[in-house]
């Protein structure tokens, strides 16, 4: 970025002046979204996939600011609703994601207390704050540097489909415990959202374009 | 040095997929290589030597390992004399029963399905560069794999496994059948594919075809 304050009398120190750095959108070259290869932006389509070509993923904060709205909606029934219904002798008892939690932990098993907890609860929160605070750099300069940003993208990447542990493991339950009328479990409504909420942090996490982060710093 | 093609564009122009930086690399990739960005670190390729062949044997043997997977016991299950052993199909099974087939369509395709439509299509571009005729186009089953690879969860629902054993431990006797440690295996295996087969390697091999 070449800043010119000279309209306030002032002369900036040439050493402030950073040169513009070399990206491919400054030559009028893109890459391609599929399979990264270089194109000039006039070209429609990826000589080597055929995918469309855009300078960005085209509407890339819309649609990842919808889905991740999206998924916050769908976080409400995920918590709300029980996420399995155990059946013990004839008595039914349903668990909620926290109420299980809070089970754990009364039974003093900490280790899946926290397992759970990280994954069901602490993830796809963070995950979803972490898109947030992506698009909105992605839409006016972060006071963060690119390089935290680029890390934070890269942490939700990784953890993204680790949030499925508790979806997993009620599947396994239910498929384990069927003992007919002594004990059964089975899966509740919230499981259902909580898939939809991974699912769609997922595909936000994907739309976005973290480029425009780099944009946004450069002017 | 560099060759150009007839965009005017050299032929090894690399732009940044997460910061946009163009750069141009001649360098061929040894094996354990890593081609980054210089200003965001974010890794472009990674070079394995044999890549080709490497897939094709680790896609096979992954293969063969779900089929495994799929056709034996998974656990068994003891408790105050009624004792149960269940497959995998018996997760889906049940979960249908329970009235939640959508949930069992989801988790089977997360952990079944799709796995296997990756590694059949990484078997099929793999033999595509080493046999002389195509038995697909290759430009296809790289959308597929490209499009596939972020909902591979068999890691997941092993830890899942783990943690909802956790929770049964104390009441009955669980043991692991062979479809479990087949697919812990087969686990392992589609980790070192997505390391050797990243976005670089793959469209490598369609451009490979073409020529």
């Amino acid at each position: 970025m070449i800043h010119t304050s000279y309209g306030h009398g002032l002369i900036m120190n040439t050493n402030e002046v950073k040169e513009p750095v070399l990206t491919a959108a400054r030559n009028n070259m893109t890459a391609c979204s599929v399979c990264h290869k270089v194109h000039p932006v006039a070209q429609k389509s990826c000589t080597r996939c055929s995918n469309s070509l855009r300078l960005r993923k085209s509407n890339s904060i819309q649609h990842s600011l919808a889905l991740l709205f999206a998924a916050l909606i769908m976080y409400i029934p995920a918590n709300l609703y029980p996420i399995m219904t155990t059946n013990l002798l004839g008595v039914t008892s349903e668990t909620t994601i926290l109420g299980g939690i809070f089970l754990f932990i009364k039974h003093e098993s900490y280790g899946i207390a926290i397992i759970i907890f990280l994954a069901s609860v602490v993830i796809p929160l963070a995950k979803i704050g972490a898109l947030f605070v992506l698009c909105f750099a992605a839409l006016k300069r972060s006071k963060l540097s690119g390089l935290e940003l680029i890390k934070l993208y890269r942490m939700v990447e990784l953890v993204g489909k680790w949030s499925m542990v508790d979806v997993f493991v009620v599947a396994i339950l239910v498929g384990l415990v069927q003992l007919g009328k002594i004990t059964s479990i089975e899966p509740g409504t919230a499981s259902i959202a909580f898939t939809s909420v991974v699912i769609l942090t997922i595909v936000a996490a994907q739309r976005f374009d973290p480029r425009l982060m780099w944009d946004r710093l450069e002017e | 040095m560099t060759s150009t093609n007839h965009d005017g564009l050299s032929k090894d122009s690399l732009a940044c997929v997460e910061c946009d930086l163009l750069m141009t690399n001649t360098i061929k990739l040894e094996h354990g290589q890593r081609l980054a960005c210089s200003r965001c670190g974010h890794i472009l390729a990674r070079g394995t030597k044999d890549a080709d062949v490497t897939t094709l044997a680790l896609s096979m043997t992954a293969l063969i390992l779900l089929v495994i997977s799929v056709s034996s016991s998974f656990l068994a299950f003891e408790a105050s004399g009624q004792s149960n052993s269940i497959s995998l199909w018996t997760v889906a099974h049940e979960l249908i029963q329970s009235k939640f087939g959508i949930l069992a369509f989801f988790i089977f395709s997360f952990m079944v399905l799709l796995p296997a439509l990756y590694v059949i299509c990484l078997i099929l571009i793999t033999l595509n560069q080493r046999i002389k005729f195509t038995t697909f186009p290759s430009v296809i089953l790289a959308h597929i794999i490209n499009f596939i690879n972020p909902w591979i969860m068999g890691d997941v629902f092993i830890v899942g496994v783990l943690v909802g054993l956790i929770k049964v431990i104390g009441k009955a006797d669980v043991s692991f059948g062979i479809s479990f440690w087949s697919y812990v295996i087969f686990t392992f295996v589609i980790i070192k594919i997505t390391q050797v087969v990243d976005t670089h390697q793959l469209w490598a091999w369609v451009d490979n075809e073409h020529e």
